[in-house]
């Protein structure tokens, strides 16, 4: 064996400073590769939080108690790209754009007519069972028909009144997506 | 580096600064957004001021319109007529000042046109968050029409618009 393999096999052998091992569990072994995965992971994450789930923080009280406020959740803007909104989605909805959504329970589907009475929600003179309303404010609304391409959306907080909440139809144009979680 | 290579990164950095100037160039556009991000500035109070100060915000704000400003807020107040005049304007909002707390109000999805030279529209949502723990939050979206004034964007009319369509039956 010659000096310099000697060298080079008592090298090996030397334990190595923590600094490496940290180095290797960070940047990994080849940077080269650890780079392009990084820009793969940044470029799906683009794509995905930015086209397809929306992240969102729930900023009032009109969803409690199934959304609680500061709760943080993720908007699934392809949830209707196949079938349309079907009643008891929690879905967003824009406003005059995305930074600012509503969000709210479809009850009321298009061409359904749709009351309150003492907080009782009628859709088509029927009364609806809605299990996510834990409390019930004797709400009053007079009879709406929904137009062709409308749905009425409301909280699911029913005990805080009726004008502090905002509820009402919208156009399907208007609904973003559906809530994932 | 050769000097031709130290030549040509001079030439490009000069050209990517002038692009940078002229994306940030003072547009008409941009002059409207300032307007309005004035506005929700204005309309923003910590709690902490003094009377004094809360007036010279009001002031500032109230500024901001048109002699003879418009505002229809009939979609989310119960006021039937559109409310009219700068100074009517002054005064609706000199009413409501003392009631509030710390409020902050910010602007989002500013969108301006300009439909003429000294003309514009303006859609944006208002969202105002009061202070405490549990502070509330609201939104609203907005239509605005601005005119431009011995060279100053003035709000012409600021109409409300409702998110959902009601029955009436509030």
């Amino acid at each position: 064996m010659s000096e310099h393999e000697e060298t080079q096999e008592m090298e090996a052998t030397e334990p190595r400073p923590w600094w490496h091992y940290l180095w290797i569990g960070v940047i990994g072994r080849s940077p080269k590769r650890t780079a392009i995965r990084i820009a793969v992971y940044v470029v799906v994450a683009w794509g995905v939080f930015g086209y397809v789930l929306r992240p969102m923080r729930v900023a009032g009280i009109s969803m409690e108690p199934t959304y609680k406020l500061n709760q943080v959740n993720f908007i699934n803007r392809w949830s209707y790209l196949k079938r349309e909104p079907q009643r008891g989605d929690v879905v967003a909805v824009r406003m005059a754009g995305e930074s600012v959504l509503y969000l709210k329970r479809i009850i009321g589907l298009p061409g359904e007519r749709v009351r309150i009475r003492q907080g009782q929600v009628y859709i088509d003179d029927e009364p609806l069972r809605e299990e996510y309303v834990k409390q019930r404010a004797p709400w009053n609304e007079s009879e709406m028909e929904l137009g062709p391409d409308e749905y009425f959306l409301v909280g699911d907080n029913r005990g805080m009144a009726s004008r502090d909440h905002e509820h009402g139809a919208v156009r399907r144009s208007k609904i973003v997506g559906k809530v994932l979680l | 580096m050769n000097q031709g290579v130290r030549w040509l990164l001079v030439v490009l950095g000069v050209v990517g600064l002038g692009y940078l100037g002229w994306l940030n160039r003072p547009t008409e556009e941009r002059r409207i957004r300032k307007v309005i991000e004035g506005m929700a500035g204005d309309a923003t109070f910590t709690g902490g001021e003094g009377n004094i100060s809360r007036i010279a915000k009001i002031e500032s704000l109230g500024n901001r319109f048109a002699a003879d400003a418009e505002l229809h807020v009939d979609q989310v107040l119960p006021i039937e007529s559109a409310l009219t005049g700068r100074d009517a304007i002054k005064g609706l909002l000199m009413m409501g000042t003392p009631q509030i707390g710390s409020v902050e109000v910010k602007v989002h999805d500013v969108q301006v046109t300009l439909t003429g030279d000294t003309e514009a529209r303006v859609s944006m949502t208002a969202s105002a968050k009061t202070g405490g723990k549990r502070g509330d939050f609201t939104a609203q979206e907005f239509d605005i029409r601005m005119v431009k004034t011995e060279g100053k964007w003035l709000v012409r009319r600021v109409d409300v618009v409702a998110g959902f369509r009601r029955s009436g039956g509030r």
